[in-house]
């Protein structure tokens, strides 16, 4: 059999009737391009969801949170692990009522120690950071976001050793944060102050409890190990019984990057779903359009049997037919596809990402429905009778 | 070239029973000759037709077909043997629409083996469209051409495997009157130049132009008109004595 003949004969067929080639390829595209767009948005959001977690949880990170987390217990923990490179607590976060001269504004509080710098990845662009003496002394001294100086101080304003108040509370400004922009709670992290931890528990909230610390551990890949471990210590200081729940709670970089991901694969999932059922609905138009095909082409059939067609002759002729009508639906439906992602991507601010994976699957995908859906007719033809179908 | 042995076949109809088309026919045709074959509706031509051309097999009997015995053969040998020794014309031409006329041509060899072809379909459908005289027709589409034309197309499709046998079943019965003489002239041209002819037809003025003319009537054949049969029938066989005696490939019948 001469392929490339018989090849041409299939295209040709495809544009000979285009209305109902546009029929059958209207599903394919669909499905394809809700394939695509689902897939490159997935992985887009998937992939920017990543990178801001990552800010906050680096790879090697443990946060430790609990509403008795004591000054000792991350002592006891840095004492005890050598694989904790840094730690850091972390408290407060209460609005506050902030004012210079005439000027209010609310603002969130952090208490902070020296260490913050390095663990919690936010230094100052001016002045200097919290430093040890300032622990000691419980010195009322503040680090304010550019936005807050703005607000304060207006645009050309100079805020450091300025003395602002928190509550009632005189603090003098040593420093401008670095800009950390809108976190995905929706607040602007530019307005945070900054003070020392120490000053914070005793002269604003007069509390032994630092209520959440940050700890770096030396090696990403052992950071489950190491919460295990953290776990035990932490039992052992709160003195918690064997049975009883922990009033504590730990996350690790690894638990939050496994928590993105069964939320993107379940996403996944959803699109390639809808996309298959789309896909399904289109091979079922696809073979009740062939099967007419067929019964309107019987003489066609009758006529290449008579000239030495073979049934697989007559099956393959009618199954390249239908796949090459799905296939090119399938690099359509891709572009279809890319193109919606594009739309939703610049209302939305999401990235859009094709991978090679997602393009191979969208054209297997195609090609299967292809199959599929032309098996039935191509079987349908190759078993005519040419006597009959000649009449 | 063609050798029935005791041919027999019957159909079962609804309610009526077994129907017997062909009964124990025997036939021969030897290579290079023109023969035809006549008989009214129902008296089993088509289904001798269909038989000879591969497209159906019989219930019994020896048929031997170039040399190979078809009997025996799978669906996919016939399929083989039909395109690569007949060349099939048919009464409605059975064109491809929206196809030119060398695409039409060319369609025996999309089912070819012979890797000779491959490379230089295009030029083959040519010199066969060259061969029945349409060199001016060949990227017309097959509804731009007159029915005489038509079926040159698909004389020069039957034509384009150089097949041992042409078999052409009533090939004027859609034309008019003029189209009708100067596709018999082809067939006759065609055989003149070495091709064995093998015309099915219910008109026996069409059957005078063969040389040879084989009578078939209630699934039995005869090479002379059935007793009983008009005038006409005894004229067509005289035409058919003459015939006989001025073609040169009557000596080998």
């Amino acid at each position: 059999m001469n392929r490339k003949l018989l090849l041409q004969s299939s295209v040709r067929s495809m544009f000979r009737n285009k209305l109902r080639t546009l029929f059958m390829s209207i599903g394919v595209m669909i499905g394809v391009a809700t394939l695509i767009a689902g897939q490159s948005l997935g992985n887009g959001a998937g992939q920017q969801v990543t990178k801001r977690v990552n800010k906050v949880f680096s790879p090697g990170t443990i946060y430790l949170v609990s509403q008795t987390l004591a000054y000792g217990d991350i002592e006891a923990i840095e004492q005890q692990m050598d694989q904790v490179v840094a730690s850091a607590p972390r408290y407060g976060g209460a609005e506050s009522e902030i004012s210079y001269q005439a000027t209010n504004r609310q603002a969130a509080v952090f208490g902070h120690t020296e260490k913050g710098e390095l663990v919690w990845n936010r230094g100052v662009t001016e002045g200097r950071y919290i430093n040890r003496r300032d622990l000691a002394k419980t010195a009322r001294v503040a680090l304010i976001g550019h936005r807050l100086a703005e607000l304060l101080f207006g645009v050309d304003g100079d805020p450091i050793d300025k003395e602002i108040l928190i509550g009632s509370v005189p603090f003098r400004v040593v420093g401008i944060l670095e800009s950390a922009g809108i976190d995905p709670h929706g607040e602007d992290r530019d307005e945070d102050i900054f003070i020392p931890i120490t000053t914070a528990m005793r002269r604003l909230s007069n509390t032994e409890y630092i209520g959440v610390a940050k700890l770096v551990i030396d090696n990403h890949d052992l950071v489950d190990d190491d919460a295990d471990q953290i776990t035990a210590i932490m039992r052992e200081q709160h003195n918690i019984a064997a049975g009883e729940d922990d009033d504590f709670a730990i996350y690790t970089s690894k638990f939050v990057g496994r928590m993105i991901a069964r939320a993107n694969r379940i996403l996944n999932v959803y699109m390639v779903a809808a996309a298959a059922v789309v896909l399904l609905v289109a091979a079922i138009v696809i073979a009740s359009i062939m099967l007419v095909v067929v019964r309107e082409r019987i003489a066609e059939i009758g006529l290449r049997k008579a000239l030495g067609a073979t049934e697989k002759n007559i099956g393959f002729q009618f199954l390249a037919e239908v796949v090459a009508v799905t296939l090119v639906s399938g690099v359509l439906g891709i572009g279809l596809g890319m193109a919606a992602a594009k739309l939703v991507s610049m209302q939305f601010a999401v990235p859009v990402m094709l991978t090679t994976n997602s393009v191979v699957l969208a054209l297997a995908a195609a090609v299967i429905v292809g199959i599929v859906a032309g098996i039935a007719p191509a079987r349908r033809a190759a078993r005519l009778d040419p006597v009959e179908a000649l009449r | 070239m063609i050798k029935l042995r005791n041919i027999s076949k019957s159909y079962q109809r609804a309610g009526e029973g077994e129907l017997k088309v062909l009964k124990q026919v025997d036939f021969v045709v030897e290579r290079g000759e023109f023969v035809a074959i006549v008989g009214p509706s129902g008296s089993g031509k088509s289904t001798l037709m269909n038989i000879l051309g591969l497209l159906d097999t019989a219930d019994s009997g020896d048929y031997e077909l170039a040399g190979s015995k078809v009997s025996t053969m799978t669906a996919t040998e016939l399929a083989r043997t039909r395109n690569a020794t007949i060349g099939f014309v048919f009464q409605q031409f059975h064109l491809l629409d929206r196809t030119t006329a060398t695409e039409n041509v060319e369609l025996p060899l999309v089912y070819s083996d012979s890797k000779a072809i491959n490379g230089n379909t295009r030029k083959k459908a040519i010199d066969a469209l060259c061969r029945v005289g349409l060199e001016e027709r060949l990227t017309h589409y097959s509804s731009e051409l007159s029915g005489g034309q038509q079926q040159r197309v698909a004389i020069a499709r039957a034509l384009i495997n150089d097949p041992d046998i042409i078999l052409a079943d009533e090939p004027t019965g859609n034309l008019d009157q003029a189209a009708g003489r100067q596709i018999m002239e082809l067939f006759c041209e065609l055989n003149q130049a070495g091709s064995t002819i093998l015309l099915i037809t219910h008109d026996p003025q069409l059957a005078r132009q063969a040389a040879r003319v084989v009578y078939i009537d209630d699934g039995r054949l005869s090479s002379t008109a059935a007793t009983g049969t008009s005038t006409e029938g005894t004229a067509a066989n005289a035409g058919i004595q003459n015939g006989q005696a001025a073609s040169p490939q009557g000596t080998f019948s």
